[in-house]
């Protein structure tokens, strides 16, 4: 067993915690290692890949995902969620019984992806019947659809004040970076000079609402109807700037579509195979306009 | 005054009737009892059961290497005196005197009973008219409530004799005196009955409430084992809140055993004070572990004591966040921290304080949870430690540093340490030697401990994760250790290496008469995972649309929402699958009918009804202005031709109005 599926487990054991209990098994786990990664960055992994969330509704806590077997396309599916020594072997002997293959494929971080491949949706559903794990089809789909609009993260966000003597920070959405300084109606986190920081987004009458870090950013963009995310029908492919990442719940769907996790260009995350079925909620959760087709009845292909 | 000696025993017999009676887990207590207040006492010790819940959490870890709070240890003790009590005395009747009887090793059965006997003492509250003169009914209360009876009208505890309990109590002294030639103190002057559980009490939870502001007022540190006995019995003595039975316990033959529970209290201090004016205090600690294995990482780490906030917010911007454990976030400690740490400092909130004392030199104790060193006053022969201190010490801690290690120590500064300080790591005392003054934060102790370092821990206590054990450390690390009571296990440098602690299981690790358990286990799935996907049994069913106003439309007839998007795109729940996006404004001009799927279904047929009205006229509308068909999506996706599916819908709408219109 490598540490990071130690951590799974020991994350599936607890079900929840905090922030601080994480980044301390993290920092033993990495100890050794010559550039070991941020705890944040393995968060980021850990949530992408859908193991759990971590920074609940803004707290400082995590919790784990239900085990489930995720399907991406006809007969092939992922393992999200959490997952012990004895879920993998009953998924490694239900794969057997049942034909199927299974991989269980490193990502970064020392973190891994199980996949199941089969030929058909039936076969995934008999795998899992035989580990009592729930099976669904087009998981990214479902789970896309489920994600709150922005302006319901907006309107569930408590309403606070500034907080005194807390340095201010902004996202700058001409240069797409947070900066050092205060600008009206824009995401703003504010950082004590010892502890946590607390992320809000600033709406339009000045009152401040305490959000996620991701979410804030999105919900500022939406009220100045600023599209950061990019999505190409075409090509099935969906970019954010790397400054912005997705709220994790949409980003947990996009990354589903296909089970691989972004890659980087020119300063934006991509991910690639986004089916319009996911993109298109995706779209309309964060405010981008959607592409609109005349269409031409000559020809089956425009 | 009548002299209360130990009197001819009743007869007593091994393995006798009444244990086999006895339920298990009042055995199990009672063989803890016996083995931590008792059975380590030398010849011509004064001996007391002075059972409190902290001392019972003592016991269970010491004896059985399973740790409980002492909360928890103290309702799992009266629970199993009180199953004892209900079913063997008061159920089947049989008297408190069949309690003498000695179980398979020859311990007496009663030790646990005079424990709980005891621990109501303890209990007592305060009578503010008569301080220490505890009345009958004033013990007899929690006595009853310990026991899980009633109070009779006679006021004793149902099936409870006094009589007997006092020849249990001599029984008891006699069997000390015979089997360990020690003494168990017995009250010098006839005070009744009560007088003999009140004699083993030392300090009342009422004198151990008051000790941490004696602590704080006297300069003691949190988990200080560097008080002497002399220094913690002279601030006792000056301490005058203690209540007038702590005080009588202070001037006689028992201001050893008060002395040493004192300091037991202070060794678990966690720094919290209620100074009784509605301010709680906590101290601060510090934290270091090794990132990459040689760089040092220091932290503030605030404990978090019960009561205090969950969340700890300052008016000059310090914020922390309560964790699952005892501590609230840690916070890095940077190298412009130098001046904060030797001068000390407090961060405040409403009615609660978190302090960090003033120091210049700082102990370090290896520790588990956290993982890393944790500041703690005085240093153990025999086990790692670091310390920390400011350059003004350097030349005197590492004179004594190395008097006490037996090599030299070589400091290390700069990086991320405080600004002025220095670390000194593995410092591993070999022999006690006074330390100078102003160095008395790393005093030696000689102390027997069995650390368990790293790993991935599953649960709080010591169970750990299969395939991910902990190291486990001795101190002494020469002493002989045993495994699952087993063979001597190799240890090198203080480690203890068993691959047999490796197997999923309960171990129990042995050092002299420390004993640790240590649970090894596969992780399970917890039941407070949270679902990925919130229904897997429904989809939720939804249409996407651009800005607009927009009727939308299902195949069935029936099926039609309007929607109103104000933004670039909106996400609308629609409770089924709508085909077609028709624009709902009224008014002139042509406008283009908006298919939202690849495939367009054909219109399901419907009789006619009123329902269906409003789904045919928004047809009707749009094929009236129409303007052609728009899409979503893919520019290059291939797509049907809605035209022909349009024109069924047509069909069909105009089919239901002629039958709506014949209806009317």
């Amino acid at each position: 067993m490598n540490g990071v599926d130690g951590l799974i487990q020991w994350m599936t054991h607890r079900g929840q915690g905090r922030w601080e209990s994480f980044k301390d098994l993290v920092g033993d786990i990495y100890a050794h290692e010559e550039q070991p990664p941020k705890p944040r960055w393995v968060a980021n992994t850990l949530s992408m890949t859908g193991v759990g969330e971590f920074f609940v509704s803004g707290s400082n806590r995590w919790r784990v995902f239900a085990p489930l077997i995720a399907g991406i396309s006809l007969g092939q599916a992922v393992v999200v969620g959490g997952r012990t020594a004895t879920l993998k072997e009953q998924l490694r002997a239900a794969a057997t019984a049942e034909g199927i293959d299974l991989f269980e494929e490193p990502l970064r971080w020392n973190v891994t992806r199980i996949r199941l491949y089969a030929l058909t949706d039936g076969d995934l559903q008999r795998v899992a019947e035989r580990t009592g794990i729930p099976f669904v089809p087009q998981a990214a789909d479902r789970m896309i659809r489920q994600a709150p609009t922005l302006e319901d993260r907006v309107a569930q966000g408590q309403r606070v004040q500034a907080p005194r003597n807390w340095c201010v920070e902004s996202y700058d959405f001409s240069t797409f970076n947070w900066v050092g300084r205060d600008i009206a109606h824009s995401a703003k986190a504010f950082t004590p000079s010892r502890g946590v920081p607390r992320y809000t987004f600033e709406k339009a009458d000045g009152s401040l609402v305490q959000m996620e870090r991701r979410e804030s950013v999105y919900a500022a963009a939406f009220s100045q109807s600023i599209a950061l995310l990019a999505y190409d029908p075409d090509s099935s492919i969906v970019s954010v700037p790397s400054s912005a990442p997705l709220p994790a719940d949409m980003e947990r769907a996009v990354a589903l579509c296909t089970g691989d996790l972004p890659s980087r260009e020119n300063g934006r995350s991509v991910f690639a195979g986004v089916r319009w079925s996911v993109g298109s909620v995706l779209l309309a959760l964060t405010g981008c306009p959607l592409p609109v087709i005349p269409y031409r009845p000559q020809g089956v292909r425009q | 005054m009548q002299d209360r000696r130990v009197g001819p025993r009743a007869e007593a017999t091994k393995e006798g009737t009444a244990q086999r009676g006895l339920p298990l887990e009042y055995r199990r207590w009672n063989r803890v009892l016996a083995d931590f207040f008792l059975l380590q006492a030398e010849p011509n010790q004064d001996v007391f059961l002075s059972v409190t819940p902290s001392s019972l959490s003592r016991a269970l870890d010491e004896v059985e290497g399973e740790p409980l709070s002492p909360d928890d240890s103290q309702r799992d003790f009266k629970r199993a005196v009180a199953t004892m009590y209900s079913q063997y005395v008061v159920s089947q009747g049989h008297g408190i005197g069949a309690l003498s009887s000695e179980d398979e090793d020859g311990i007496p059965q009663s030790v646990a009973f005079l424990g709980v006997s005891v621990l109501a003492a303890y209990d007592q509250e305060r009578d503010p008219e008569r301080d220490e003169q505890f009345g009958k009914l004033r013990y007899y209360r929690p006595l009853s409530d310990a026991l899980g009876c009633r109070l009779m009208s006679n006021n004793l505890p149902e099936g409870f004799d006094p009589d007997e309990f006092d020849q249990l109590w001599n029984d008891l002294a006699y069997w000390v005196l015979d089997k360990l030639q020690a003494v168990l103190d017995l009250p010098r002057s006839d005070r009744g009955h009560v007088a003999y559980p009140h004699r083993h009490v030392l300090l009342r939870q009422v004198d151990i409430d008051k000790l941490p502001v004696m602590f704080e007022r006297e300069g003691f540190e949190p988990w200080s084992r560097s008080v002497s006995p002399n220094r913690m019995g002279g601030a006792l003595d000056r301490y005058s809140s203690l209540t007038g039975n702590a005080r009588t316990a202070l001037g006689d033959k028992r201001r050893q055993a008060v002395i040493e529970q004192a300091l037991d209290v202070l060794n678990e201090w966690d720094g919290s004070v209620d100074t009784g004016v509605g301010i709680r205090k906590a101290a601060i600690r510090l934290h270091l572990w090794f990132q990459r294995g040689d760089v040092p990482v220091l932290s503030y780490l605030p404990s978090r004591p019960a009561g205090f906030p969950d969340s700890f917010e300052t008016s000059n911007g310090i914020a922390l966040e309560g964790e699952d454990g005892p501590y609230y976030s840690s916070i890095l400690i940077t190298a412009s921290d130098g001046n904060a740490l030797v001068d000390g400092f407090e961060w405040k909130t409403r009615g609660f304080t978190l302090r960090r004392p003033p120091c210049r030199v700082v102990a370090l104790s290896q520790s588990s949870d956290p993982s890393g060193f944790l500041s703690e006053p005085g240093l153990h022969r025999e086990r790692t430690s670091a310390v920390l201190c400011v350059g003004e010490m350097l030349a005197g801690v590492t004179a004594h540093l190395d008097a006490i290690t037996g090599r030299q120590n070589q400091p290390t500064s700069g990086g991320e340490l405080p600004d002025g300080w220095s670390l000194f790591r593995n410092v591993t005392p070999k022999t006690m030697v006074d330390p100078p003054v102003g160095l008395e934060a790393l005093a030696v102790s000689e102390t027997v401990s069995i650390d368990f370092v790293g790993g991935i821990r599953l649960e709080r206590g010591r169970t750990w994760l299969a395939g991910s054990i902990p190291k486990i450390y001795v101190t002494p690390s020469d002493a002989a250790v045993k495994v699952d009571g087993g063979a001597l296990s190799p240890v090198i440098d203080g480690e203890v290496l068993s691959e047999s602690m490796m197997a999923v299981g309960s171990h129990l690790i042995t050092v002299g008469r420390l004993t640790r358990r240590m649970n090894v286990r596969e992780a399970a799935i917890s039941e407070g995972c949270t679902p990925l996907i919130a229904d897997l049994g429904e989809e939720h069913v939804m249409a996407v649309v651009p800005r607009g106003e927009w009727t939308l439309l299902g195949a069935h007839p029936t099926e039609l929402l309007r929607v109103e998007c104000t933004r670039n795109s909106g996400i609308f729940a629609t409770g089924f699958n709508a085909v077609w996006a028709v624009d709902a404004r009224n008014g002139g001009g042509k406008r283009p009918i908006m298919c939202l799927v690849y495939d367009p279904p054909p219109p399901l047929d419907a009789s006619p009804a009123p329902e269906c009205r409003a789904w045919c006229d928004a047809i009707r509308r749009a094929q009236q202005h129409r303007a052609g068909f728009v899409r979503l999506g893919d520019a290059r996706a291939p797509v049907r031709d809605p035209q022909p599916a349009w024109g069924r819908y047509v069909a069909l709408s105009k089919r239901l109005r002629r039958h709506c219109g014949r209806m009317r």
